[in-house]
């Protein structure tokens, strides 16, 4: 099982404890993430990376207990500030979204009520847990817009959220996770949605905002250059399980696991690569089609018959970086030969 | 060698009298066997571009042709288009063998006789296996699926294929395997692609020359080597500015000002 051996260097502020989770199939519930723990400390800030199905969502989800229909909990613990949210009742979930956790979702035309002002729906957390008085929550919404980078901020938040481009909206949305001033913000493909040079803006945005208020941020993203300008540990899903676990910088320059250097050569290199990078060969397997071992084992360039029976586990291989690749385990020797 | 030629062509919206160019005086040709990337942002009027080509969208000025000569306004053209959202623009109702065989029909291009033969050699063009054939889109992965309408648009023997934003949609692990067959299609058949994308990293593997569209104008053609090496329009260079790599930031880095944005975005 996880053996965390990194440090508690500032605090934990989430602890996500060997959560499974199941989606209902025609087949019956499956389940779709398997066994996943992690934490993200006081300030830090942490991306989930992995592609579609990869159970990367779902977990995200889990930690606001937004799953949608069709999706539950099976087994695990998620603890913020030692409360256990799995088990939380409507209530406390009420008292901590908002306030507590701040969610920032893909699109923002869909998140966003298209009859509401966009400054009552930036200030909704302030006004749902009833911080400050009316005119106060007004100028606070109206600062966190305007920290976001929009112009005019007072007088726009009389506008509606179709006055507002893709990049406004994805801005109001973050200055509406953030109003209640949380400790923790879940973005769930923040700027999947937005071009380039807007993707580049909110990237800074989410950077320094989490810089100024100590604010743990955890990153869904299917985009490893993504995770790599924003995130301190990057958590690398594949399958449902976690394969990796490490630093940024160890991720980039010494990743352990195949499939998380498959993903770093998928990255197409603006500055150098000319020729196109060699694809994984398969497709992604749906989590429950994954057996006991590793689940990227049938794609892997370097799989040994052990992969797909030694069952998946975390592992340090080095300070503060978890791996559940096996083939440094097993004999080199016999990675040779099968090579 | 062929070529697709657009010159000086417009596509004007018009909204209770307050007339607005999409596409505004656009200029650029597309040879065969050569990757032009036209990049650009939403709302930059690629898409629209794209369509006027294919004649889904009109055009209020300007000329569109093949081979020197005018695109035909009905029955099978020389030009052919892939979607980015491959469910999109295949029936969920319709087998994939259906799907292929409708284009052949339509366009009489094979004897009824030979049409099944005919769709799996299009199946197989596209890397898929012949049992794909009875399946319905629904069933198949995205990288399957955006394969499938690339076999639907090369049923009708185009000479240039558009593709927008043909791998937006798909899996990091799945689009190298869309991107390299495309890369295959134009050596093979010699054709020549127009690919339409936002990710310059993307088109960096893929272009011969990269053309860059700014609020419906282009802003700057170039061969993508001299492209990526020194970009001329400042668009340009902001554009590439902005592509994340995989770099760690420097320490202490600090994002600058967000204030020159909202203007841009303001529509």
């Amino acid at each position: 099982m996880v053996v965390n051996t990194r440090p508690s260097r500032r605090g934990t502020r989430l602890e996500v404890k060997h959560l499974s989770v199941e989606v209902h199939r025609a087949s019956g519930w499956r389940q779709a993430v398997r066994d996943v723990s992690f934490t993200v400390e006081s300030g830090e800030r942490v991306a989930l990376v992995g592609e579609s199905g990869s159970g990367k969502s779902l977990t995200a989800l889990s930690i606001a207990r937004l799953l949608p229909q069709g999706a539950r909990i099976s087994e695990g613990e998620i603890l913020l500030d030692s409360i256990d949210l799995t088990i939380a009742d409507k209530k406390t979930l009420i008292q901590i979204r908002g306030k507590i956790i701040g969610f920032v979702f893909q699109n923002p035309m869909t998140s966003l009520d298209p009859l509401t002002r966009v400054g009552s729906q930036v200030k909704e957390a302030l006004t749902a847990h009833q911080i400050g008085d009316r005119r106060s929550r007004d100028s606070s919404a109206a600062q966190m817009l305007q920290r976001t980078g929009i112009h005019d901020a007072t007088a726009r938040m009389r506008d509606f959220p179709h006055q507002f481009s893709g990049g406004m909206q994805q801005r109001a949305m973050i200055a509406g996770a953030l109003a209640a001033d949380p400790s923790l913000l879940i973005a769930d493909e923040p700027t999947t949605a937005l071009d380039v040079t807007v993707q580049a803006r909110v990237l800074a945005l989410l950077k320094s905002l989490s810089e100024e208020r100590a604010l743990s941020l955890l990153m869904v993203t299917h985009d490893l250059a993504v995770a790599s300008q924003i995130a301190e540990r990057v958590i690398v899903m594949y399958a449902g399980r976690v394969l990796e676990d490490a630093p940024v910088r160890a991720i980039l320059e010494r990743p352990h696991h195949p499939y998380t250097e498959a993903l770093l050569a998928l990255v197409p290199d603006l500055h150098n690569a000319v020729d196109l990078p060699a694809p994984i060969p398969g497709n992604p397997i749906p989590a429950w089609d994954a057996g006991s071992g590793c689940p990227f084992a049938s794609r892997c360039l370097y799989a040994l018959d052990e992969c797909s029976t030694i069952p998946w586990s975390l592992r340090p291989v080095a300070p503060g970086h978890l791996s559940a690749c096996i083939r440094d385990q097993v004999s080199r020797e016999a990675s040779a030969v099968s090579r | 060698m062929s070529s697709l030629t657009l010159d000086s062509v417009s596509v004007r919206y018009s909204r209770a009298g307050t007339h607005f160019d999409a596409v505004h005086e656009v200029s650029l040709s597309v040879a065969e066997g050569e990757v032009l990337a036209l990049v650009g942002e939403s709302g930059s009027g690629k898409s629209t571009l794209a369509r006027a080509i294919v004649g889904l969208t009109p055009t209020c000025a300007g000329s569109i042709t093949f081979d020197d000569r005018p695109l035909p306004k009905s029955g099978r053209r020389p030009i052919g288009i892939v979607f980015q959202n491959p469910l999109g623009s295949l029936d969920a109702r319709m087998s994939v063998e259906r799907a292929l065989a409708e284009v052949l029909q339509v366009h009489r291009l094979v004897p009824a006789s030979q049409r099944r033969q005919r769709c799996h050699e299009l199946l197989e063009l596209v890397g898929l296996p012949r049992e794909v054939a009875r399946l319905k889109p629904g069933s198949l992965s995205g990288g399957q699926q955006q394969r499938v309408s690339i076999a639907r648009a090369m049923a009708a023997e185009p000479r240039i294929l558009i593709l927008d934003e043909p791998v937006s949609a798909l899996d990091v692990s799945i689009r190298a395997q869309v991107l390299r067959l495309l890369s295959d299609l134009r050596s093979r058949l010699g054709i020549g692609l127009l690919f339409i994308g936002h990710d310059l990293a993307v088109v960096r593997q893929l272009a011969d020359r990269v053309a860059v569209l700014y609020r419906g104008e282009l802003v700057e053609v170039a061969p993508a080597e001299e492209f990526f090496a020194l970009p001329q329009h400042e668009y340009s260079r902001v554009l590439l500015e902005s592509v994340p790599s995989l770099t760690l930031p420097t320490e202490g880095e600090r994002p600058t000002a967000f204030s020159e944005d909202s203007n841009g975005e303001q529509n």
